[in-house]
């Protein structure tokens, strides 16, 4: 489990004053929001908290998430100074500025004491525009709209926001309440929310294009990426992401009864994958109580995508890692019995410098599982009526989830 | 709470009828206790149990502290408390209209400036301490708005006369500023002790207010708004309207002209304090009326030393920095800073004094008042059109931003001013933010580097020059491409490799500033290329002499830390640093806290002391001095080339042929600016004009010229030979290529990556660096120079140099780029193509052969070396300088540190001495002169002071330098100054 950690004033001060003040902030360069890491560091060891929490939603929508799912070893504390030695390798070092656990105390303590965004100055434009989807860009979104004047409307077909965040990350990563009080901080600074309205099916999207001066569309990555290997399509063969999800919804108490959940209670589990929601998987099942849970990738641990954070957690949790292994087949007679696998090594870096996994010949193996989820990533789920609007009026899509505005 | 300190020591009692009140002066030194009774009873008295008070009827009870004051509110019954007054006289400030962003945004300040500048100066009343210099683009090259201020560059003294230590010469500067019509000199009035004198230009909100309230028309004050409405005139013709103005105003018997950029509109733009400062000084010197009037400028402009001294240097009377003040009361208020407003806002003029301080010095003036109007600045990419009219006579070679460039500039604040969703800008100037101000060592640049020189591979190398090749315009040099069309040559015609190495060195870091370890990969690294390291200032560990990780380079800073004979004879060049591209006209400095017990050993100081290097060399007041300590330097170790580090300025083309006159051997041309190697923002300025004025007067082939301006890849090199260098000195390249990751941070001794600090566990734990990295960097950057030497078909590097034909100039990517004229960098003039475009000789001989101290190492060469004592005897001349440092080198290379017991060389002189009798004495050798000397006897020695008998005492304490120095160098020094008059005339 997730050690729980009281923060108090005087720890994130006491770590926040360890940050070095570098002539080339790393954490900020690495961020993919650019936070100012640095300033806001800074701002925390004054005890200015309300204007450091001002800061960080200067340029993050939702820091309070960020603080508690960032895979920040990867990241800014990963290119923290203090973690690396000369040369960015991490380990070594005298141990990074804890960037994350600051940026979630920033938030956690400030709402507490009530700061809420400032929005005193802003003039109201007129204007309204539809958002579609209330995961992370939608939500993003209407927090900029709002801060300039245009009222957002937000569209989701679940009955709470978030998105992912609320239906794809486990409970254990982030308490789900964190997204119900963004909701309110939300819907205070004048965000209105349409909720179990399902676009295309309750609301048509030329309604939206009638009404509204704009319509936003965040609606997120589902379609989840395939193996292409025989047995995929067993029963006991899981996606990624509707086993999270259903999850989530019988913790939430949500499920309807047409909604089936996946339990794994006492079954041997094979996740497929390397990257976060591997990870997010590999930890469900563990307490969803499974027999045994088996984490294969092709890569071995150094090049894998995750978080090395997120693997530690798993590992500390009875996650058995299977490095260097390739799923060929999904094997079993009517239903999963087990998964074949073959060795790799790693080959050359790609044009994107990963090193390419080489299978070794005769290394195959066949692991028995009862249960094997797939998570091998997404891509945008384009809608049906996409095609039609598309040339209307010149959207483009972006594949690949860029959630920054 | 606006009174001064004031030193008493009195206590006051008072009352006004509503309030009575009681204030102590500043040192306390008069007690004041109180007791409050419950009956209401207040007590105040100089001590307690002035009368008997029941204990159980007192309320509350204490004491007056120094400079405070208690108050009783008569009406309300109210007691105030200090705390209660200062809060009651916040309040009545007009914070709220102070808290306004729009006036910050307009002037864009930034949180970074408010953090790490404005808040500085008011918390510590001096200037934040940085490291490693600049590396963001030159202003007219940034795509960013910048302040035009940032268009120019202060000058400094360099070697044409000193500069002033604003240290330990304090006393004889001052910043009194006295406001009046100015009148004749020659002529006696009342009226010419009729005027108001202020200690400093930099007003406070009191002095203003006064100075604009005198009710005297000796001061009658008017008020010229510096606002103008965009939409109905431009930029330019608002200047000349307000010149106008000012003109007219002063006609009209106005002397206090005020001009203020406060009155902010949202449809009105405001003209730069610069502009206006310097437009109106110039108008009324057209008018002949200049000595009529003070300018005195209210402005949002102005936030550090640099705003401060543009204004006071074109001409402004006195200041008054109302946004900075602004911007404190805030911090005040927020709590951000700990010191009460009006400690805060003198910290803020204290900082910003000595900040003008040290901009005096640097150019060897002392007084405010010499300063205003010299316009002792180099405009760096103004257009004439703006000089001509706001800054007439200030030097600018290259043209560039013109007024539409600073009009389209403040449109763009204005909008975001009056946006107000527009957060301040976060800034990014000192250090790298996203998105904001680009930096030649941003993080992508550094690790880019790191990869390369780690793995060895050219590839990774080919990735990191790609980076810097094909950054945004940060550099001049980044307008000159290579000229396309040439016939490439295969690789191996080029020069091999090591050949080029050669020409490569490190710039000076001194031992200190560096940890050990980083000194000596350093310098094993450039060892093993066939390169030179340079020892920077600070001295050598002798153990280190003679091995694969001495430096070969030696410098001879100001301070001349660690400067001995037996330094200078292990070196194979002798550096005179005049100035450093960091900060040029200022002496290097080492914290404290660097100071280690090693550190200090080698300086010849104590561990844990600061030390400060004075920004003159002290025995150099002219280029006459110069050549004299050159000579020295020869006479001590007559194998070693001499080097004169410059820093590239106006006029450093005529400073580096009085050099090479001066017969130095090599000529290092710094970039302005450079930090420890950091950006070359001018060094493209001064390598030209260096390379010019050397050939037009037929000195070139007689020196070596460097350059060692933020060079980073092959394409530097190849465009540094182009512009004139034979040799390339490398500061920060090496550095990164270390494993230092430009934190900045190398003045806290705190540096993480081990490079640049003195901390054990830091250097043991955290310093990964190893020579391969640097000899893998310096490899790289060679092997890149060859390829492009093959692609422009060049075989010799020494093809290169001089040849700008093979350059061409780009429009670059922003309309004032493109303004930019850079045509003057690469044209030779009249100077004929066959003038050597390179050095001809090995080295530059002086004139001076100095037999006899030729002679004196003959007779006493066996002797040395033998270690027998021996007594000579010669007559001298003052043509017979430096005598007995050439017996010094020998001592120093015979027997090292220790030298030879004392007295063993005896020498024995009859006659006048020439300059510098007994430099460098090492142990050993005792020198005394029946009759006189001239200047500089027995400077830098190590021991034994050379002995002046006759009319001067022999003396050997260690003041005697300075005893001999001024009584018998004195009217040495008359005579040559008189005798350099006089040639002076016949040329």
């Amino acid at each position: 489990m997730q050690k729980p950690r009281r923060w108090c004033a005087g720890h994130a001060q006491e770590q926040a004053d360890r940050c070095l003040g570098c002539g080339n902030p790393y954490c900020e360069w690495k961020c993919p929001v650019h936070n100012y890491i640095p300033n806001w560091l800074k701002l925390v060891t004054e005890g200015r908290l309300f204007e450091a929490a001002d800061l960080s939603h200067q340029t993050n929508s939702l820091p309070e998430v960020c603080g508690r799912v960032c895979p920040q070893d990867r990241l800014c504390e990963g290119a923290c100074t203090l973690n690396s030695d000369g040369f960015g390798e991490v380990g070594g070092g005298f141990g990074a500025v804890t960037i994350g656990q600051i940026e979630k105390y920033i938030s956690e303590e400030a709402f507490k004491q009530g700061w809420r965004p400032d929005m005193s100055h802003v003039v109201a434009t007129g204007k309204k525009v539809a958002v579609i989807g209330a995961g992370p860009a939608g939500l993003g979104c209407a927090d900029v709209l709002a801060r300039n004047g245009v009222k957002p409307v937000v569209f989701d077909r679940y009955d709470e926001i978030g998105g992912l965040l609320t239906f794809g990350i486990p409970e254990f990563k982030m308490e789900k309440w964190v997204m119900t009080r963004r909701r309110e901080v939300l819907e205070g600074m004048g965000v209105e929310f349409r909720l179990n309205t399902d676009i295309g099916k309750d609301v048509s999207i030329e309604t939206l294009l009638q009404d509204y001066d704009a319509v936003f569309m965040g609606m997120g990555t589902y379609t989840y990426m395939k193996g292409g290997f025989p047995g995929e399509d067993l029963p006991g063969v899981l996606e990624a992401l509707p086993f999270l999800i259903s999850n989530v919804r019988k913790c939430l108490d949500l499920m309807k009864p047409e909604e089936a959940y996946q339990d794994m209670k006492g079954q041997r589990v094979v996740v497929l994958g390397g990257g976060d929601t591997a990870m997010d998987c590999n930890r469900t099942s563990i307490r969803q109580d499974a027999a045994s849970v088996i984490c294969a990738y092709r890569r071995d641990e150094a090049n894998m995508p995750g978080s090395k954070r997120e693997v530690g957690n798993a590992k500390e949790e009875g996650v058995q890692f299977l490095w260097n292994r390739q799923p060929v087949e999904i094997v079993g007679d009517g239903k999963v019995e087990g998964v074949k696998l073959v060795t790799t090594e790693l080959g050359p870096p790609d044009a994107r410098g990963r090193r390419t996994p080489v299978v070794v010949p005769g290394s195959e193996e066949i692991i028995p599982a009862d249960r094997v989820i797939v998570a091998f990533g997404f891509r945008p789920n384009p809608q049906p009526w996409f095609e039609a609007h598309q040339r209307r009026h010149g959207a483009r899509f972006r594949p690949g989830g860029d959630r920054r505005l | 709470m606006h009174m001064e300190p004031w030193d008493g020591p009195a206590g006051i009692v008072l009352t006004d009828g509503r309030y009575a009140a009681c204030t102590l002066d500043r040192n306390g030194l008069r007690p004041a206790r109180w007791v409050l009774t419950k009956d209401r009873i207040l007590t105040i008295a100089s001590e307690v149990g002035v009368w008997q008070i029941d204990p159980a009827n007192v309320e509350r009870k204490g004491r007056v502290k120094p400079g405070q004051m208690i108050a009783a509110d008569l009406d309300t019954g109210r007691l105030l408390m200090p705390e209660d007054i200062d809060n009651e006289l916040k309040g009545t400030h007009p914070y709220r209209e102070w808290l306004k962003t729009n006036h910050q945004k307009l002037f864009n300040v930034s949180f970074e400036e408010r953090d790490q500048i404005i808040r500085v100066l008011a918390e510590d009343g001096a200037e934040a301490i940085g490291s490693m210099g600049d590396d963001t683009p030159m202003a007219v090259l940034s795509q960013k708005v910048r302040s035009p201020f940032d268009y120019l560059r202060q000058q400094f003294a360099q070697v044409t006369n000193p500069p002033i230590d604003p240290i330990r010469e304090a006393i004889v500067m001052s910043l009194n500023t006295a406001f009046g019509p100015e009148r004749n000199l020659f002529e006696e009035s009342p009226a010419h002790a009729h005027r108001v004198e202020v200690h400093t230009p930099l007003l406070s909100k009191e002095a203003f207010d006064k100075l604009l309230n005198l009710n005297d028309p000796a001061f009658a004050a008017a008020t010229l708004d510096l606002q103008y409405d965009p939409a109905t005139t431009s930029l330019e013709a608002a200047l000349k309207a307000l010149t106008a103005r000012a003109v007219e105003t002063v006609q009209s018997g106005k002397v206090i002209l005020v001009l203020s950029d406060r009155n902010l509109g949202k449809d009105r733009l405001p003209i730069h304090a610069l502009f206006a400062v310097g437009a109106v000084h110039h108008a009324l010197i057209a008018a002949g009326l200049r000595c009529n009037a003070n300018i005195v400028i209210e402005t949002g402009t102005v936030r550090d030393p640099h705003h401060y001294a543009c204004l006071i240097g074109y001409g402004a009377t006195a200041i008054y920095p109302y946004l900075a003040y602004q911007v404190i009361g805030e911090f005040v208020k927020t709590g951000e800073i700990k010191p009460n407003l009006d400690k805060a806002l003198s910290n803020f003029r204290k900082g910003m004094d000595k900040g003008i301080y040290k901009v005096l010095s640097k150019m060897g003036i002392s007084l405010v008042a010499s300063y205003r109007g010299a316009q002792l600045f180099e405009g760096v990419g103004l257009h004439e059109s703006v000089v001509d009219l706001c800054l007439k006579g200030t030097v600018s070679r290259i043209s560039g931003a013109n007024f539409d460039d600073f009009e389209s500039d403040q449109k763009l604040l204005h909008k975001a001013a009056f946006n107000p969703l527009r957060p301040l800008s976060a800034g990014g100037l000192l250090k790298f933010m996203f998105g904001e101000e680009f930096h030649a060592y941003n993080p992508d640049v550094v690790q880019q580097l790191q990869k390369a020189v780690k793995s060895g591979d050219y590839a990774e190398f080919k990735k990191y020059s790609e980076l810097v090749d094909t950054r945004p315009v940060a550099m001049l040099r980044d307008l000159m491409k290579l000229k396309a069309g040439a016939t490439p040559i295969p690789l191996e015609e080029v020069e091999p490799v090591e050949s080029i190495l050669k020409r490569f060195d490190s710039a000076g870091m001194s031992l200190g500033a560096l940890s050990p370890e980083a000194h000596e990969a350093l310098a094993e690294a450039m060892n093993r290329i066939g390169g030179r390291s340079n020892s920077g200032e600070g001295g050598e560990d002798p153990k280190r002499y003679g091995t694969s990780k001495t430096s070969k380079i030696k410098q001879i800073a100001s301070g001349r830390f660690g400067v001995t004979a037996t330094y200078l004879v292990n070196a194979e060049v002798l550096q005179i640093k005049i100035a450093q591209g960091a900060k040029p006209g200022e002496g290097g400095q080492l914290p404290g806290d660097k100071v280690s017990v090693m550190i200090a050993g080698l300086r010849h100081c104590k561990p844990g002391t600061p030390l400060i290097s004075p920004p003159p060399h002290h025995d150099i007041y002219s280029i006459e001095d110069l050549a004299q300590l050159i000579f020295d330097l020869k006479q001590v170790n007559p194998d070693a080339l001499v080097s004169v580090k410059l820093v590239a300025e106006p006029g450093v083309g005529t400073i580096a042929a009085g050099v090479a006159k001066a017969y130095a051997d090599l000529i290092t041309i710094s970039g302005y600016d450079g930090g420890t190697g950091a950006s070359p923002l001018a060094s493209v300025l001064g390598l030209s004009e260096a390379q010019q004025v050397l050939r037009a007067n037929g000195l070139r082939g007689r020196v070596r010229v460097q350059t060692d301006g933020g060079l980073k890849t092959g394409l530097d090199v190849v465009k540094a030979a182009i512009l004139g260098a034979e040799s390339f000195g490398f500061g920060t390249g090496p550095m990164v290529a270390l494993g230092c990751k430009y934190l900045r941070i190398c003045h806290l001794n705190n540096c993480a990556t081990g490079v640049a600090t003195q901390n054990e566990v830091l250097r043991r734990d955290h310093f990964i660096g190893l020579p391969e990295m640097v000899v893998n960097y310096f490899k790289f950057v060679a092997e890149e120079t060859r390829e492009l030497m093959a692609s422009l078909g060049i075989r010799q590097l020494t093809d290169l140099i001089g040849r700008t034909d093979l350059l061409d100039v780009s429009a670059g990517d922003t309309p004032r780029q493109g303004r930019l004229n850079l045509a003057a960098l690469l044209s030779q003039g009249s100077t004929p193509a066959d003038a050597p475009r390179f050095s001809q000789q090995e080295r530059n001989p002086s004139f001076d052969k100095g037999e006899l101290a030729e002679q004196m190492v003959v007779d006493a060469l066996a002797a040395i070396k033998a270690s027998t004592p021996i007594e000579l005897r010669y007559a001298v001349k003052n043509v017979n300088r430096s005598i007995g440092a050439r017996l010094s080198g020998e001592i120093a290379k015979a027997h090292g540190g220790k030298g030879l017991p004392d007295d063993s060389i005896r020498i024995q002189l009859t006659g006048s001495a020439g300059q510098s009798l007994g430099v460098w004495n090492h142990k050993g050798l005792t020198i005394t002169l029946e009759g006189d000397a001239n200047d500089y006897v027995g400077k830098a020695r190590l021991s034994a002071t050379p002995a002046c008998t006759a009319r001067r005492r022999a003396n050997s304490t260690p003041q005697a330098w300075a005893a001999s120095a001024s009584a018998c160098a004195t009217p040495a020094r008359w005579r040559w100054w008189k005798a350099s008059a006089t040639t002076a005339a016949n040329t």
